[in-house]
């Protein structure tokens, strides 16, 4: 369970973010939605530090981490804190210079010292539940866009972390392509992953998240169940996203 | 070419090769392997956030870009010795050069690192590794590709700068064609014979550059 209570970010003065409180619960899918500069993918970035929040506080399964006092976090603290989450990014941000196999490894053997057989061991196992177990010897420069992020989840998997965070995780992938990591995101959400994802789908948003927390202007504007959210939506803000979602849908 | 000519090249052969090979090319290799290690930690501390540092590397890469090396050479050989320090020629010849390619060499290596996108670093935090195994792991081996071309380039520009050690009595390739030249008068085309032995090393160097692209291409579309 992540806890996150009044957390602001700025940047250059001015609020990113503005506020923040919201319960992501264990177990479950929370999908992060909000327009284009909403703050979105900043609130994402904040709950593994990628982003420093300037205020407030965030507190994995009762262990709080507060951003309101003078002395920042130590790096053991920095370090302790992203080790309970994975990433995985837009752009699949894989180590070039690294077999498939060799970036799902480098988790397991440099931070948390496996042996290197154990560590092959489970890279195998986990490409292959993504669906990737004939290409494990490859670059990434050998994949497509859709098997190079399927590798990027797999990576973060190996850490063995409470949370996987998904930044708009197929937003650079062909239509064919965003389908076959779709079908890996919802399976590990299926398992009672906790997992936070921040994307434009509101197709996948619907099928996937067990919660939403809708974003605008840096603030929460409306946290829902799915069914709650798209069906019966309370703000007007909400509304107003929805409306032009089903205009867009008009145009295909 | 008469056949005087060609026994005054043929018997400076092996004298060139013996300069070539126990002076020239140790020489190069050594202040290479020094200045290379020298560049490596003046351009982490170029990237340190600590300032003294930083300044420190930046005022070392300034005096040695901003003065020839020759004029460096003689300060080390022939004006050190009025302060209480002489030292060997060679091992005059080796700090001059080495702070030469660690200067140099600090440069391009601190631009390698900094083209590696900062998604890399974001990459290798979110699985929880610290900033000196990103680096280690992550960016230098990236950077390693980058930095070979012009590294290598640095590398053939100290093979020829050693050349400059004849000024300071070390008798290598350069200065081994000098005193023959002076003993048999014929300057053109023993100094041709010593440029083609430079140019030898530097081919062999040459082919050395590719092979190492060709290994880091490995994981490069």
């Amino acid at each position: 369970m992540i806890q996150v209570s009044h957390l602001v970010k700025e940047f250059a003065g001015k609020k990113v973010l503005d506020d923040i409180s919201v319960l992501f619960p264990s177990g479950k899918t929370t999908v992060i939605l909000g327009p284009s500069g909403s703050g979105k993918t900043t609130l994402l970035r904040c709950l593994n530090l990628l982003e420093m929040p300037t205020a407030g506080q965030i507190s994995f399964d009762e262990i709080p981490y507060d951003f309101s006092k003078a002395k920042p976090l130590s790096n053991e603290q920095i370090l302790a804190l992203r080790r309970k989450s994975g990433m995985v990014f837009q752009s699949f941000n894989l180590f070039p210079h690294k077999t498939a196999e060799q970036n799902v490894m480098e988790g397991p053997v440099i931070v948390k010292k496996k042996p290197k057989e154990q560590a092959a061991e489970q890279a195998q196992a986990l490409l292959t539940k993504v669906g990737l177990s004939e290409h494990v010897k490859k670059y990434p420069h050998q994949l497509s866009g859709g098997q190079k992020q399927r590798v990027a989840i797999a990576r973060a998997l190996a850490m063995q972390p409470e949370v996987l965070l998904f930044d708009e995780p197929t937003s650079a992938l062909d239509p064919e392509l965003e389908f076959e990591v779709l079908k890996v995101i919802q399976s590990l959400s299926h398992e009672h992953n906790t997992m936070i994802i921040v994307t434009h789908n509101l197709d996948f948003a619907r099928q996937i998240a067990d919660q939403i927390v809708f974003v605008a202007a840096g603030k929460i504007v409306e946290i829902a169940d799915s069914n709650t959210f798209f069906n019966q939506p309370k703000e007007a803000r909400t509304q107003e996203f929805l409306a032009r979602f089903k205009q867009a849908l008009l145009l295909e | 070419m008469d056949d005087r000519l060609i026994g005054i090249l043929s018997d400076a052969l092996i004298p060139f090769a013996i300069a070539a090979l126990k002076v020239t090319i140790p020489l190069a290799l050594i202040s290479f392997a020094i200045g290379l290690v020298l560049a490596f930690f003046t351009a982490l501390a170029r990237l340190s956030s600590k300032i003294w540092l930083n300044k420190l590397a930046q005022f070392y890469v300034w005096i040695i870009r901003g003065t020839p090396l020759l004029v460096q050479l003689f300060i080390i050989f022939y004006g050190l010795p009025s302060v209480g320090i002489t030292l060997n020629a060679y091992v005059a010849a080796t700090i001059a050069f080495s702070l030469s390619v660690g200067a140099y060499g600090s440069e391009t290596i601190r631009a390698a690192i900094e083209s590696i996108p900062k998604e890399q670093w974001e990459a290798g935090q979110t699985i929880g590794m610290t900033y000196a195994q990103i680096m280690r792991r992550i960016i230098l081996p990236q950077a390693a590709r980058v930095s070979t071309p012009p590294m290598f380039s640095s590398f053939i520009s100290l093979v020829k700068d050693t050349s400059l050690a004849a000024n300071v009595t070390v008798v290598e390739l350069f200065r081994r064609a000098q005193q023959e030249a002076a003993t048999t008068y014929e300057p053109l085309w023993l100094y041709i014979e010593a440029a083609l032995i430079y140019l030898v090393i530097c081919t062999v160097l040459s082919y050395y550059q590719r092979k190492t692209e060709v290994y880091f291409n490995r994981f490069h579309a």
